[in-house]
């Protein structure tokens, strides 16, 4: 796929995306209105491929979608690389990868591909509303822009990985199974690849239902980013948070 | 400016960046940056970013035609207010020291280079520089910005310290300030509901958590070019209450409280309300007196003086309690 193809100029035949998510059965989620929502494209053939995690029966508006339940409590990335490995990714544009506690405005997933296409953004995610939890301000929404050429892509709640980019970043590195500093790595690997990452303001989604690393050690995730990072060149804070160019 | 890479990747980052957000002063912004390219830095050592805050002039073809003379880079964002502009103005740049300037001021030649020494005397990623701000020649004598300067304090107040004191968050005043991007990218940004006013001392009251500190430098100075009347000024203080009353909503502590003004506004703007605009209106009408007066030469007595400065003050205070007023009402209404 080239980088700069309006979406307008591809056939609607050709253009499929997968999502790919996993939600917690046992926990408050969003999962049947983001999965609801993400299914009313217009523009896209969408699959969706999702985990249920716990012990608590797959409820029923869920189960067409839900490829499995899984008990044990096996890291977010081991499972999407299981998810990636048993599906074949050929016909899809984009892979989506979504947490089960987000609110997507509507419409989203069409407004947020246009506008991934529109500026060729290989890997990408959706800024964050301003009333959610934010571990990185940097990619809560800026009021007034449609998107960023960044160096930095969260690894949730929501985040895209065009075809070229998954050659790039897939599949995931599991010597940071819950993913803790993929973020650093990847705006770096994207970029010796030649490709563009970015954030997508004009379609920001809502993480507020639970708080980001409330169900683990905050000291645990830590220690296993810096050891992660230790092992893969990455970028810095303060070269990751950075615009490369605007666009509004 | 930053040297990048094809891909656009900042190479080796200048040493600072002048941060400016605009917003249809394309007149004011074009003599701001004929004053950045007199700086006595080179211009391999800083960069300008420019922030356009959503104009309709040709605040565009103004900063296009400064390309050549100056490093500097545009960037549009649809109209979202001073915090957006400045957040997204900060994470334009790479320098590690970013300088919040005003598009109506002018730097003086040293300004950049004046940051540049305090910040190299303290490395501290902690310690942001406050710069010195007079009014331009042309507007010392005006009688409202006089007071509102060196008398009632309402829109800077230099003469409670000197050169070279550290100071705290109350000091770091936008447009003429300057700190490490390091401390920004870790502590905190912007916030975006501010529009105007409060969001720099709100982003400095969030940074005192991690010792953030200002140091003073009476030679690192930008002019004030332009003259502001009396009800532009009236309006900017009501546009200041809100942004207050915001302020003191997001953070309850007493250090907020008081430096808001919101403690106590109830009982104040309850005496005020039933006459604010004979209040204004008085003052308004001093005012005119006065320039009347200067304009043709003749100076003002001492017992005038005092009056206008009485109702300056009086207006002023309705003006910001106005503000308040209307945020608190707009809050209730939620």
């Amino acid at each position: 796929m080239q980088a700069e193809t309006p979406a307008s100029d591809l056939p609607s035949a050709n253009k499929a995306a997968l999502v790919l998510g996993i939600y917690l059965l046992d926990r408050l989620n969003t999962a049947e209105m983001t999965i609801e929502e993400l299914g009313r494209s217009r523009e896209w053939s969408v699959d969706q491929q999702w985990l249920g995690l716990g012990s608590s029966a797959v409820p029923d508006a869920l189960a067409a979608v839900t490829l499995r339940k899984v008990e044990d409590r096996v890291p977010k990335f081991i499972l999407l690389n299981q998810m990636l490995a048993a599906t074949p990714l050929g016909k899809y544009d984009y892979i989506i990868v979504c947490d089960d506690d987000v609110h997507l405005p509507s419409g989203f997933l069409d407004d947020y591909l246009r506008v991934v296409e529109h500026y060729g953004l290989a890997v990408c995610q959706p800024a964050r509303t301003h009333d959610s939890y934010i571990d990185h301000p940097f990619v809560e929404q800026l009021d007034g822009l449609t998107a960023r050429w960044t160096q930095f892509v969260e690894i949730g709640p929501v985040f895209s990985i065009r075809r070229d980019a998954a050659k790039v970043i897939l599949p995931f590195d599991e010597r940071s199974p819950m993913g803790w500093g993929y973020d650093f790595v990847w705006g770096r690997d994207l970029c010796e690849a030649g490709l563009k990452m970015g954030v997508v303001d004009a379609t920001p989604v809502a993480h507020s239902l639970r708080k980001p690393v409330a169900e683990y050690s905050w000291h645990a995730a830590n220690d296993q980013m810096q050891s992660f990072l230790r092992a893969r060149p990455h970028l810095s804070k303060r070269e990751a948070f950075f615009i490369i160019e605007s666009y509004a | 400016m930053h040297s990048r890479d094809p891909l656009g990747r900042v190479a080796s980052p200048c040493a600072i960046a002048a941060v400016v957000s605009t917003y249809n002063r394309s007149d004011l912004l074009r003599p701001m940056l004929e004053s950045l390219t007199r700086q006595t830095v080179p211009t391999s050592e800083f960069e300008v970013i420019i922030v356009d805050d959503g104009s309709t002039d040709d605040t565009r073809n103004v900063v296009t035609s400064f390309t050549k003379t100056l490093p500097i880079t545009y960037a549009y964002q649809r109209n979202a207010g001073l915090a957006s502009a400045r957040t997204h103005g900060l994470y334009l740049s790479a320098a590690p020291i970013l300088l919040f300037l005003d598009d109506d001021d002018l730097a003086h030649p040293e300004l950049l280079k004046q940051h540049l020494a305090t910040h190299r005397q303290y490395p501290d990623d902690k310690y942001a520089v406050l710069g010195y701000t007079p009014l331009a020649p042309d507007i010392a004598d005006d009688p409202l910005m006089h007071f509102v300067t060196e008398v009632g304090c309402f829109l800077f107040s230099y003469s409670y310290f000197k050169d070279g004191d550290v100071l705290d968050f109350e000091h770091w005043w936008g447009g003429r300030s300057s700190c490490k991007r390091a401390f920004l990218i870790e502590h905190g940004v912007f916030n975006p509901v501010f529009k105007f006013g409060c969001e720099d001392i709100e982003l400095a009251w969030r940074l005192s958590k991690h010792e953030f500190r200002v140091v003073y430098n009476a030679r690192a100075i930008t002019t004030m070019s332009r003259r502001i009347d009396f009800d532009g000024f009236c309006n900017r203080l009501v546009r200041q209450g809100r942004s207050n009353f915001v302020f003191s909503r997001l953070h309850r502590e007493p250090e907020v409280q008081r430096w808001t003004e919101v403690d106590r506004f109830e009982e104040q703007w309850r005496k005020i309300e039933p006459t604010y605009d004979a209040i204004l209106h008085s003052a308004r009408h001093l005012d005119r007196i006065a320039r009347l007066k200067r304009d043709l030469g003749f100076a003002l007595e001492e017992s005038e003086t005092a009056l206008l400065h009485r109702a300056y003050f009086a207006a002023f205070r309705a003006a910001k309690l106005r503000g308040i007023s209307d945020g608190w009402t707009q809050f209730a209404g939620t």
